[in-house]
């Protein structure tokens, strides 16, 4: 087994569970995997994350479009000092198939796992592809917290350390995954949002994060709920938000991206600026400052698609960094 | 002129009618009386040609004087789903829906003056 | 009952190759009553195929017929001497129908007229709509008889995924989000509570995925010395 004991009061002690229990603003990232086999294309976007962020999310094969593995991305990363989050959808693999795979991230040294549902083949690159689901995203998220708080699997099964041998006794090592899941408040119905995200604390889920924030009001609403219901105190909540530098990019997730809401209004203000990329900078520095104040956000998630190289100045100007470091943990 | 490659259905309430009295507008087609365009069926269409015909017509009322209320539109509908049947199959074979009440012949006329255009022109336009 | 589609004529016509005599067979229960292999599609299929056969300079026999049911065989054996008559049979049955008549008929060539579709019920004239999985464990009793695991396009237990808006799927926005419709029913029954349960792994065991499925009644089924083993 190659995970150290985590530290007193961790359950596995990555360094998002470290930032967040410490109570830090937590700070993570999101890198798609490229569409080929090159780990260059991975390493190469290492440096624009490293000391900007506390972990970094792998997509799992996101809009249902083939790319490396988001586990042996995350190794790439993980090699390189940056801690992964793996994605994990439960669209192309069995219970099995998922198992297994969090066995092997876990062998791997990789800490985090976000579980989730998985956009639908039918809009990827594949859409004749047959789904699999066999077990759903809540369902996963206390498949997870069972490998790790009862080493057992879903059959019932535990997950022993040797090849089972008749009459040896052993004692099951538990799978150490910090594990999140994904939470809409722009879906619907929105009360059901709560009602939903409740279960996935029930199923044992230690954070979430939440779909791309441009409606702050409804977040604001949803939030509410959440603490009417006290589960900002049983999970950790990260504000997913999205940097675009153009108006388009906000009216194709206006129209094309199931679950947003977006404001016309920052549609307008995106048209009317001169400079798109300063705009779209500074109205999601704007968006994290706002979720900041919100109580019960524990932190946020951004996701720049094919732009990450603006994280180091949205973390910079949005007053996040530096980022915490811990004793024993590579900087 | 029609000749006996068209088969027309013609409707008791308004297509018959018109038959007997201007008996030369049909010419030589064939005739099949039904009780109401709505009774036809895209099968009788099928079956007519298969036995030869080039042309399948339906003589239905106008909007509004249909005894059945529905039965032009129902017909249509069903010469629609014919003519992609024998496509499908195929066929050039052509579908004409004519709404003409029994008093009429002109507007029946004038339909087949243009669908007869038309399917010259389709030809000319067909590749050899 | 089960619902079907009529495969192209193209690609019936292939199957169907050189043969000369042809035996469309209709069925008279499930597809006929969604209009797609009852006796008057069997009477526009074999017309089309005669036609084609005129247009290409071909003479073909087609005839047909309609069965009470293919899915029993008491009444495949009407087949019995059409088949000795025939080339190629082309079923307009549901996949049921054919596999049945195959097995009858092992040394007859039948083809599948139609794709076999879904188990549905008439929603309205001419539109039929899936309800049921037939995964061989039934839930609807907790989803307010809405079935999540062919009604949901990603088979959730524990829904809805986060593509659901203004009621509608991600995936298709004419198709109504089965979970939307699952939350709203229960809330008319007063039962909205229900739905904080967490919803365990389902067991797909007595689905497709346990191998072709059977069905025994012990005080009417008798054994013929060499069942399927």
């Amino acid at each position: 087994m190659t995970a150290q004991a985590p530290a007193e009061g961790m359950v596995v002690g990555s360094n998002l569970e470290r930032v967040l229990r410490a109570g830090h603003f937590a700070v993570c990232g999101e890198m798609g995997p490229p569409q080929s086999c090159s780990a260059q294309a991975v390493l190469n976007k290492v440096s624009l994350f490293k000391g900007n962020v506390d972990a970094v999310n792998l997509t799992d094969n996101q809009t249902a479009i083939v790319r490396m593995s988001s586990i042996a991305a995350a190794k790439l990363i993980l090699d390189e000092g940056l801690e992964p989050i793996i994605q994990m959808t439960v669209r192309d693999r069995n219970r099995i198939g998922l198992q297994s795979d969090l066995l092997g991230a876990a062998a791997l040294g990789i800490r985090n796992v976000l579980c989730l549902s998985g956009d639908h083949m039918s809009f990827g690159n594949h859409g004749s592809a047959k789904a699999v689901y066999d077990i759903d995203s809540v369902q996963l998220v206390n498949t997870v917290h069972r490998m790790r708080e009862e080493s057992l699997l879903i059959c019932g099964d535990g997950t022993p350390p040797k090849p089972r041998k008749p009459d040896a006794p052993w004692n099951n090592v538990p799978t150490p995954l910090f594990v999140g899941a994904a939470s809409n408040p722009f879906g619907d119905p929105l009360e059901f949002r709560v009602v939903r995200l409740a279960k996935k604390i029930a199923a044992g889920a230690d954070f979430i994060q939440t779909q791309a924030i441009y409606d702050l009001p409804r977040f604001e609403r949803f939030m509410a709920m959440v603490r009417d219901r006290g589960l900002h105190e049983k999970v950790f909540i990260m504000a997913g938000v999205l940097p675009v530098k153009s108006p388009r990019a906000l009216t194709y997730m206006r129209d094309d991206v199931p679950g947003m809401s977006i404001p016309e209004e920052l549609v307008k203000r995106m048209e009317g600026a001169e400079d798109k990329e300063e705009e779209g900078i500074a109205m999601c520095v704007e968006i994290i400052e706002r979720v900041r104040a919100i109580e019960g956000v524990r932190g946020v998630h951004i996701m720049p698609p094919m732009w990450e190289k603006v994280i180091p100045e949205i973390v910079s100007r949005a007053g996040l960094l530096p980022r915490p470091t811990f004793e024993g943990e590579p900087a | 002129m029609l000749s006996k490659d068209t088969v027309a259905f013609l409707c008791a309430n308004g297509g018959q009618l018109l038959d007997a009295a201007y008996p030369e507008v049909l010419g030589d087609a064939v005739r099949v009386p039904i009780p109401c365009a709505s009774r036809l069926d895209v099968v009788h269409v099928l079956r007519a040609v298969e036995q030869g015909a080039r042309r399948v017509l339906v003589v239905a009322c106008p909007a509004g004087n249909c005894r059945s209320m529905v039965g032009p539109d129902e017909a249509e509908r069903r010469l629609h789903r014919a003519a992609a049947l024998l496509r499908e199959a195929g066929s050039h074979a052509q579908c004409i829906l004519a709404r003409a009440a029994a008093n009429a012949p002109e507007d029946l006329r004038s339909t087949l003056a243009a669908s007869l255009e038309d399917a010259a022109n389709q030809i000319e336009e067909a590749p050899a | 009952m089960i619902v079907a589609d009529r495969k192209p004529l193209d690609e019936i016509l292939e199957m169907v190759g050189d043969a000369n005599r042809i035996l469309v067979s209709a069925c008279n229960t499930c597809v006929t009553v969604c209009l797609a292999g009852g006796r008057r599609e069997a009477a526009i299929l074999a017309s089309q195929i005669r036609i084609h056969a005129q247009e290409a300079g071909r003479t073909v026999e087609v005839r047909e017929n309609c069965l009470e049911r293919h899915c029993d065989p008491e009444f495949l054996a009407e087949l019995a001497g059409e088949l000795e008559w025939a080339d190629v049979m082309v079923s307009t049955a549901c996949g049921v129908g054919v596999n049945l008549a195959s097995e009858v008929y092992p040394s007859a060539r039948i083809i599948p007229g139609l794709n076999t579709s879904f188990f549905g019920a008439t929603d309205a004239p001419g539109r039929w709509l899936e309800m049921c999985g037939g995964c061989g464990d039934c839930v609807l009793h907790r989803t307010g008889g809405i079935c999540p695991i062919v009604r949901c396009a990603k088979s959730i237990l524990n829904g809805p995924c986060g593509g659901s808006q203004d009621g509608k799927c991600e995936v298709d926005p004419d198709t109504p989000c089965a979970w939307q419709e699952i939350i709203d029913r229960l809330a008319l029954q007063g039962r909205s509570a229900e739905l904080e349960a967490v919803e365990p792994v389902k067991d797909w065991g007595t689905s497709h995925s346990g191998g072709r499925r059977r069905r025994i009644v012990d005080e009417v089924f008798q054994a013929e010395g060499e069942g399927e083993a």
